[in-house]
């Protein structure tokens, strides 16, 4: 194994490996700022380009690339409350709020420590991991599937503090409009109403830019002023203060690490799961879960480590078994395809040195894009100083433009103007947005999962429970739902106690 | 009259949301009828649930003991001053509803211009046209604002990715 390693590492550290990897993380970061435009998006672009490469070449540009993706994607979560990819919604819950408090540096420097730690931990996991990933992969069957995305959706509404109730309307509400469309279970459309450009469903990007991007600009462009609320007080000197955080709080890094790597090990889950289970753990583990939501940095760290130590994860199935979990990982798997390598439990047998050397572009990533995201910090965090007047249209113009060119249909424009004002509806009335995108995310899974598990157990409901990973799903599920009660029962205990 | 008045929108903004929930969720319940039993049946499940939550979510909004009981545990910070909103939501005051209706209205203008004569031509005027009008910015500066953001969309999507940015009815 070392040889093989060496070898790719020679092949990893010329000069024009490097340059495509620098390419590859540069392409990444702008591609991870641009909403709605995600590491698949980009890597399906830029892929068949590289037939020319070899393939360390090839590959170079791929890893740089999808290192540097979340990464981007973090920048506009935290900056303008704009999640770059669904997994960076979780960094907005904390992220935002510290911008607004003028300590967008802070916020930007602890996400990129955290997401080069994790992504290195990812990495290495996957490296221990690969011997024994068949027994990993193959524990999960369809009820652990539908419970691990029903853990999602609860692990959300949780997080909602004093609104799970809300929460979990929201979230049901998103699982029927995931619904919408082509029924991958039974052939057919659903609930399109006659809208022909519903028959695919409802696409991710235009929903969640609208979600996102729309109310705040809405509310910016009414009020006026920036989005930092003190431009005097926008901090850009917390960077390194940022970057240490992460390793002050060593123990939430680990945690959300630890967490992305697993969750993304497991096909058809993601990194949205992933950054909010981070989230919701550390929240949990918080002695004070109630700073949470209001700029908490560990709510930045967690989910930070976790989308980037889930790439890590991912390519367990991807490499090991030739199963991409993700539709990022479909399209990696076609670039090397277009390289020779044939997917399959045989590709790592056949093509160790070209995996490492991936797996060596991949941690190269995580630690310099980091370094040259945070380089950019400065510029990057002016934008919360920004006018309104200058921000509103020049952010609308181009996350509508991104809404539209994730699947070239000018219909997608007006979808993201709905889910826009769906959006500001939700916040006005006091419900929050992020469970409709997290159901969107994993309603099709859900459903797919929920009927495969009926099929095989016959119709009978104790599947859920009698397998092993399955009853701990549950159990954590049951934990997620009513750990919220129970704190708030302890709570009016202790303050009764106090008052008495 | 003005009291009556106020109470009646004071009842429409408690309960209309829950009531939107409940239509919205009746509608694809009602739709869920028509399909084959397989292709209903986990909408018809989520359906249920849903109205179950949205009756609680009802009753917690009232001042009934049983209504504060749900508040306490399911929804302890809703309707209570002072308590900041939940997770990535941290709003405090809204805008008037005449300045949201203008926002939006700003948007909804530029959604039907990209979709009448396409993106090229609706980003510029809409960035320009908003730099003016809202921000009262020198018109120099707008056009040159606008024309970056057009080039830049251009290059990016046009030229680097190679995805060609629609041209409106007008011009498909």
């Amino acid at each position: 194994m070392l040889d093989v390693a060496l070898t790719a590492a020679g092949n990893v550290f010329t000069f024009q490996s490097l340059l495509f990897l620098t390419i590859g993380m540069l392409i990444g970061l702008v591609v991870g700022v641009v909403p709605g435009m995600g590491g698949t998006t980009a890597l399906a672009v830029f892929g068949p380009m590289t037939v020319g490469l070899d393939p360390y070449s090839a590959l170079s540009l791929a890893g740089g690339l999808m290192g540097a993706v979340s990464f981007g994607g973090s920048v506009t979560s935290i900056l303008i409350n704009l999640p770059g990819g669904a997994p960076n919604a979780a960094t907005c819950l904390d992220g935002y709020p510290l911008a607004q408090q003028g300590k967008a540096g802070l916020a930007l420097g602890a996400s990129a420590s955290a997401s080069s730690v994790g992504g290195v931990i990812g990495v290495f996991t996957l490296l221990l991991v690969i011997p024994i990933s068949k027994k990993i992969v193959l524990a999960f069957g369809p009820s652990e599937f539908f419970l691990l995305a029903t853990l999602g959706l609860v692990t959300i509404a949780a997080c909602a503090p004093g609104r799970m109730l809300r929460a979990m309307i929201v979230g049901g509400i998103g699982l029927l409009f995931a619904f919408i469309g082509f029924d991958n279970v039974n052939g057919g459309t659903r609930f399109t109403f006659g809208l022909e450009h519903l028959w695919e469903g409802i696409p991710l990007a235009p929903a969640m830019i609208g979600l996102f991007a729309f109310p705040e600009m809405i509310e910016l462009s009414a009020k006026g002023g920036s989005i930092a609320k003190d431009k005097g007080q926008v901090g850009l000197t917390g960077t390194l203060d940022g970057v240490w955080a992460s390793f002050k709080y060593w123990k939430t890094l680990l945690r959300g690490s630890l967490i992305g790597t697993l969750v993304g090990a497991i096909p058809g889950v993601g990194g949205t799961v992933a950054a909010f289970l981070a989230y919701f753990s550390t929240v949990q583990a918080s002695k004070n879960p109630e700073s949470f939501g209001k700029g908490n940095i560990e709510g930045v760290i967690a989910p930070e480590a976790a989308n980037n130590a889930k790439d890590g994860g991912n390519l367990i199935p991807t490499l090991a078994f030739g199963i991409p979990g993700t539709a990022e990982m479909a399209v990696l798997l076609g670039v090397l395809v277009l390289h020779g390598m044939e997917p399959g439990p045989t590709m790592i047998l056949h093509h160790e040195a070209e995996i490492y050397g991936l797996i060596l572009t991949l941690t190269l990533s995580s630690i310099l894009a980091s370094v040259i995201g945070l380089m950019m910090v400065r510029p990057l965090a002016m934008i919360t100083r920004l006018d309104a007047h200058i921000l509103v249209p020049s952010v609308i113009a181009i996350s509508f433009v991104g809404a539209y060119a994730n699947n070239s249909l000018p219909g997608d424009i007006v979808l993201a103007f709905v889910f826009g004002v769906i959006g500001y509806l939700l916040i006005r009335f006091d419900y929050p947005r992020l469970p409709l995108v997290i159901a969107l995310v994993l309603g099709e899974l859900a459903e797919r999962s929920f009927a495969q598990a009926m099929m095989i157990s016959g119709g009978s409901w104790s599947i859920f429970v009698t397998r092993p990973i399955s009853a701990l799903l549950f159990a954590l599920i049951v934990m997620a739902l009513t750990y919220p009660m129970i704190r708030t029962l302890l709570q009016r205990r202790h303050s009764v106690e106090e008052v008495s | 009259m003005s009291a009556p008045r106020k109470s009646f929108s004071a009842l429409a903004e408690n309960f209309g949301p829950p009531l939107v929930f409940l239509a919205v969720t009746l509608i694809f319940i009602v739709a869920a009828y028509g399909y084959p039993p397989a292709s209903r049946e986990v909408p018809l499940l989520i359906g249920y649930v849903l109205i179950v939550l949205i009756a609680l979510d009802i009753l917690s909004r009232t001042s009934t003991s049983t209504g504060e009981l749900v508040r306490r545990y399911l929804n302890p910070a809703s309707g209570l001053p002072g308590v900041p909103k939940s997770a990535g939501d941290e709003g405090e005051e809204h805008p008037s509803g005449q300045k949201e209706l203008l926002a939006v209205g700003w948007v909804a203008a530029f959604t039907a211009a990209v979709m009448i004569v396409g993106i090229l031509p609706a980003v510029p005027a809409y960035v320009a046209s908003y730099m003016i009008v809202e921000g009262r910015k020198s018109v120099k500066f707008s056009i040159l604002i606008a024309a970056s953001i057009a080039l830049f969309l251009w290059l990016s999507f046009e030229m680097i990715l190679s995805i060609p940015l629609y041209r409106g009815m007008l011009f498909e």
